[in-house]
């Protein structure tokens, strides 16, 4: 898993996110969070993802809903989309997905 | 990672996984998980789902038990595809599977375990219990 700023406030992430990876990727996002008021992450270049993920993303909207940065998801792949979908979250999060 | 019986044919007798408990292992054996599926003729969305489910249980091996090993059978029968994962902690959970609150941070992987397979069984796998998790082919 990679977290990389590909402009101010807007990150791509890349890779799997499981158990192994969760933490260093929540890790960078608490970390990017404490330098903006805005977070985009662009989840194009995620192979995999599980609930290891999606508790690192809940806990970076419940920051957001408590007067922390705001939080985008970009792009998010097929399979992170049903696994939103299947874990009750898709209206959780403010998703973007591009035209 | 020990593994035998590579598959050849869709009723295949299955191919058995083990691996140390580490979450470093996770990617190889949904990397396994996958293979068998396509090797016995799954498409992209049984993979999907597999990769998924032993993800998950994996990772409750992992984490909640005290287990050194990681134990997955994954088979496909004429009518089923068959993954079971051995050591699965808080199997009582399963009389009662429930979406946590979304502002629940944990709790998650078993409700999506169970949303994707069509049975949930626990079953005695010689000196352990295993979960046993039946999708329709």
């Amino acid at each position: 898993m990679q977290l990389v700023e590909v402009a101010p406030g807007e990150f791509k992430v890349s890779g799997e996110v499981d158990a192994h990876s969760a933490e260093s990727f929540g890790t960078a996002l608490t970390t990017v969070g404490d330098q903006t008021t805005a977070v985009m992450v662009d989840m194009s270049d995620v192979t995999f993802m599980d609930s290891s993920g999606l508790r690192v993303l809940v806990e970076a909207q419940q920051r957001a809903e408590s007067g922390g940065p705001s939080l985008v998801l970009r792009s998010p792949s097929r399979q992170i989309t049903r696994l939103l979908d299947l874990a009750g979250l898709t209206e959780n999060f403010q998703i973007e997905t591009p035209a | 990672m020990n593994e035998s019986g590579p598959p050849t044919n869709r009723a295949s007798p299955g191919v058995d996984l083990r691996a140390p408990a580490d979450t470093a292992q996770l990617s190889e054996i949904r990397r396994r998980v996958r293979a068998y599926v396509a090797e016995a003729g799954g498409n992209d969305d049984v993979a999907d789902d597999l990769e998924l489910v032993v993800s998950e249980l994996a990772t409750n091996v992992i984490e909640h038990t005290s287990s050194p090993t990681v134990t997955v059978r994954v088979e496909r029968t004429a009518d089923d595809w068959i993954l079971q994962v051995a050591d699965v902690d808080d199997l009582g959970i399963l009389d009662h599977v429930e979406l946590p609150d979304r502002r629940e941070v944990a709790g998650r992987g078993l409700f999506v375990v169970a949303a994707l397979v069509d049975e949930l069984r626990i079953v005695d796998d010689g000196d352990h219990h295993a979960l046993r998790c039946t999708r329709r082919a």
